[in-house]
């Protein structure tokens, strides 16, 4: 850890790991938990409304020996309303720099709020087919075809799997 | 998962799809579907499906459904083996259902579905080879259901589209009514819904129905809109379908369609009901003129032996 002079606090670059930068700000927390970040056992860097000057305001994850899935980085495109950038380090050098797309499917990570889902009662592959109706973005389980808004989705983790 | 097209819906060629949602069909091959059905009803085809077999599942009850897919495949010439409640199957050994389906799959070259859970029929489809037809997924989608009203309603309307339609009843839990107002988003109809605030239709599909420019609004009773009405269309109050009994005795008896409130219908207006009733039609309403659900429940022999031999590839879609 490095305190400037100017009172300053700054984190530690990473070395090797993913840094998910201009996540719409408020998003950080929620990204975090769909990731699952607390099981993982290296350092993790959230920062929550910080200063921008393409957003005014954005969250900021660094994630120490992390890369995301493609599953992953969907998610995220879900979950930020301004796209994400994703940089991939690796001895400190951004070797890939990306923006999370919203895809027209996602599988696997989100679960169906739908309690009467199969999915939710016998173990299948959850998808997810993302539609924009009237400027909202919607996704529409594949099995059960209830559509849902953005803030409800859940995510799959580790507890939620397999009751 | 199975070869066959995943997440595509729309305008596949029928050997190759299942029939999950009424709102997996576009307009040309809803009309299509009726089409053939006529046809089938006009010119019965005895030998039709030959050498094939329906697997016929359901893990919940039914009476017509079941019985008018089986007598279709009888009658086309065909088949059927299966079973008509999930306890008599290795499911009460808590075997997956995609395990059962891949079963069935070696055993026929169709299979009909119905099952308490929702996304039950996708889930099997996605695990076998051969079509899938939804026969009724928990309160969810029931297709051939509303395939067999639109028919009924064109036969005795004469067209689908600018009609005065009321859906009456337990609008909440009735899957007949959620699938019968998504098809009407390809047919221009304006909807009354008549429901007390407890069954009333789910935001949903009305958001579905905004979207697409369908008119509708709501109602707690048939005063006002009952003279104006093309198609009356009445449903049961599900009590099976209610978290709490004290829910269902709220409701049970709001509507009971008796002779004497006929008196305000248009000559041409029928009145329709995906059956079983229970009380809401009295039965001496039977006799009149306007009493069209007997026949309904008839054209589902049509209907779905249309769709077995467009599934089957022994009907070629026009």
């Amino acid at each position: 850890m490095v305190f400037a002079n100017t009172k300053t606090l700054a984190v530690n670059a990473i070395s090797n790991g993913t840094v998910i930068d201009h996540i719409q700000a408020g998003q950080g927390p929620k990204i975090a938990a769909l990731l699952d970040l607390k099981s993982h056992h290296k350092q993790i860097t959230l920062g929550i409304n910080l200063p921008s000057l393409t957003l005014t305001r954005k969250d900021l994850i660094k994630i120490e020996a992390w890369k995301p899935t493609q599953e992953e980085i969907d998610c995220v495109a879900l979950l930020s309303q301004n796209p994400a950038t994703f940089n991939i380090i690796e001895n400190y050098e951004v070797i890939q720099k990306f923006k999370a797309i919203i895809p027209t499917t996602i599988r696997s990570i989100i679960i169906c709020p739908n309690p009467l889902c199969i999915t939710n009662h016998e173990k299948t592959e959850r998808v997810f087919r993302i539609k924009n109706q009237i400027s909202t973005l919607m996704l529409e389980c594949w099995y059960c075809r209830k559509n849902f808004k953005q803030d409800e989705i859940q995510t799959a983790t580790e507890e939620h799997s397999w009751r | 998962m199975s070869s066959k097209t995943f997440l595509s819906t729309m305008n596949i060629p029928f050997p190759k799809r299942d029939v999950i949602a009424i709102s997996d069909f576009s307009k040309a091959e809803i009309l299509s579907i009726l089409d053939q059905a006529k046809s089938l009803k006009a010119h019965p085809q005895p030998s039709l499906l030959r050498g094939s077999i329906l697997a016929s599942c359901f893990f919940e009850p039914s009476t017509r459904t079941r019985l008018s897919f089986e007598s279709a495949m009888h009658r086309l010439g065909g088949s059927v083996v299966g079973f008509s409640d999930g306890g008599m199957t290795s499911v009460k050994k808590k075997e997956r259902l995609s395990d059962t389906m891949k079963m069935m799959e070696h055993y026929a070259d169709v299979i009909i579905l119905r099952h308490p859970l929702e996304g039950a029929a996708q889930q099997a489809a996605d695990a076998v080879n051969i079509p899938v037809i939804n026969a009724g997924d928990g309160s969810n989608q029931h297709p051939t259901q509303t395939l067999l009203d639109l028919f009924t309603i064109q036969e005795t309307q004469g067209k689908i589209e600018g009609l005065n339609v009321a859906l009456v009843g337990d609008l909440k839990h009735g899957r007949t009514v959620h699938s019968l107002a998504q098809a009407c988003a390809h047919f221009p109809l304006r909807l009354y819904f008549v429901a007390p605030h407890l069954l009333e239709m789910p935001k949903e599909i009305c958001g579905e129905l905004r979207e697409k420019g369908i008119k509708f609004s709501f109602h707690q009773t048939l005063e006002g809109i009952i003279e104006k009405l093309d198609i009356l269309y009445m449903t049961r109050i599900q009590e099976e379908r209610f978290a709490h009994r004290w829910e269902y005795e709220q409701v049970k008896n709001t509507f009971l369609l008796k002779k004497d409130h006929l008196k305000n219908l248009k000559p041409t207006c029928k009145i329709l009901h995906p059956l079983p009733r229970v009380d809401e039609i009295d039965p001496d309403v039977d006799s009149s003129p306007h009493a069209h659900y007997f026949s309904q429940a008839q054209n589902g022999l049509f209907v779905r032996g249309a769709l077995l031999g467009l599934l089957l590839g022994k009907i070629t879609q026009i």
